[in-house]
């Protein structure tokens, strides 16, 4: 009787630690600012995260089971990842465009990381974006700056330059021309 | 006047068995999120109502996922769910496919999403996750024609948790199988004299 009695409190016990696991690995999967993505072999979407939820605009019940090349602009891009993920175990950083649920493109920094099982095969991957639509919209943006300023350098230096050849021509015609007036000047004194 | 009748009551409570919080929970949100919130929760309070009034009461906001619950109350909700919502059969098999998709015991499973045949061969375990009766088996797995079939035994149910199962099934095959042509139907039934359910999986 008594061992039935410890074996409750045990079950008991587990039951209460299994919920605080899973209280706990839902609060730091939830928590988590970098939109993340599970993803299997398949590529099939198995689970995401909320900022997942938020940057691309699906609830969790519409991601699950997609396929992830539905979020990818170029859909190629998905098997070189997979590529590389298999190759490396890792991805950081690398560009791409993703669609939100509004059919908006962002681009994104992608970083991926292979969960194995029992370190002897990849079960799936970690899929992680980081939006820079707005770094990349500023850095466009400054670019195009720099290459209407250097235009405008250019021209302004071409003006310069047309004055500069204008300037020097006159310069030196007005030089022989003197040298001319004195040339005309010393000739009646010879004579 | 009772919405289920004292038959179908008894038959129900006739049920063996438990099923895991986690299970209920995803039936929960189910209803939160066909709904949407605000009516989704007071769906929910007409369900917990209903339950109570018949003489079951139930109340979602205290199941807890890793604990075991009367496996004859969740077949008694889905039956009182069908009498007030009138949910049809594709709604109960989009419950199935929902709860596939947010379940806690599948993404506990998602470690064997990694091929058919893994998928397939875990089917048992899968089941055991969820429930202290009937056992879930693979039959005739075919690779090459696309086919298998899933056979539940010693599990009476209801015929609405049928097609929760078939949407079930249908959602986890989906993570290792292309979905444009795959189907999951029940192909034999204990409610229709058969001695076990069986699901024919084609993909």
């Amino acid at each position: 009787m008594k061992t039935k009695d410890t074996q409750k409190i045990i079950i008991q016990q587990l039951s209460k630690d299994l919920e605080d696991l899973e209280s706990y690995t839902k609060d730091l999967w939830q928590s988590l600012p970098l939109p993340t993505c599970y993803i299997n072999p398949f590529h099939v979407i198995l689970d995401a995260n909320l900022a997942a939820e938020e940057f691309l605009g699906w609830p969790l019940s519409e991601l699950v089971g997609e396929r992830i090349e539905k979020l990818f602009v170029a859909k190629n891009q998905v098997q070189e990842i997979y590529k590389k993920v298999l190759k490396t175990e890792k991805i950081v950083n690398q560009e791409g465009k993703v669609l939100t649920k509004k059919n908006q493109e962002k681009i994104v920094n992608i970083s991926a990381s292979a969960r194995q099982r029992n370190k002897n095969y990849i079960i799936g991957y970690y899929l992680a974006f980081s939006d820079i639509s707005e770094l990349k919209k500023l850095q466009e943006g400054l670019e195009k700056e720099v290459e209407e300023r250097t235009k405008e350098l250019k021209r302004r230096i071409a003006e310069l330059e047309k004055f500069h050849k204008f300037a020097v021509g006159r310069e030196l015609k007005m030089a022989e021309l003197k040298k001319e007036i004195e040339r005309l000047k010393e000739e009646p004194k010879k004579k | 006047m009772a919405i289920i009748s004292k038959e179908e009551i008894e038959k129900i409570m006739g049920i063996n068995g438990e099923v895991i919080g986690a299970s209920l929970k995803e039936d929960m949100q189910f209803v939160l999120e066909k709904e949407g919130k605000k009516k989704g929760e007071a769906d929910l309070i007409r369900l917990e109502k209903e339950m109570a009034k018949l003489g079951y009461p139930i109340s979602f906001d205290k199941i807890k996922s890793f604990q075991w619950y009367p496996l004859n109350t969740n077949m008694l909700y889905l039956a009182v769910a069908k009498e007030i919502f009138g949910w049809s059969d594709d709604v109960f098999r989009e419950n199935g496919r929902f709860s596939a998709r947010i379940s806690l015991i599948a993404r506990i499973m998602m470690k064997y999403f990694v091929s058919l045949k893994r998928c397939f061969r875990e089917a048992g375990n899968f089941w055991q996750k969820y429930y202290t009766v009937g056992e879930l088996k693979t039959e005739e797995l075919d690779e090459k024609k696309h086919s298998a079939f899933l056979v539940l035994r010693d599990f009476v149910g209801h015929p609405n948790f049928c097609r929760i199962l078939e949407g079930y099934f249908w959602q986890v095959v989906s993570y290792v199988a292309p979905k444009e042509k795959l189907k999951v139907q029940e192909i034999e039934c204990v409610f229709k004299g058969a001695k076990t359910h069986k699901f024919k999986v084609t993909w």
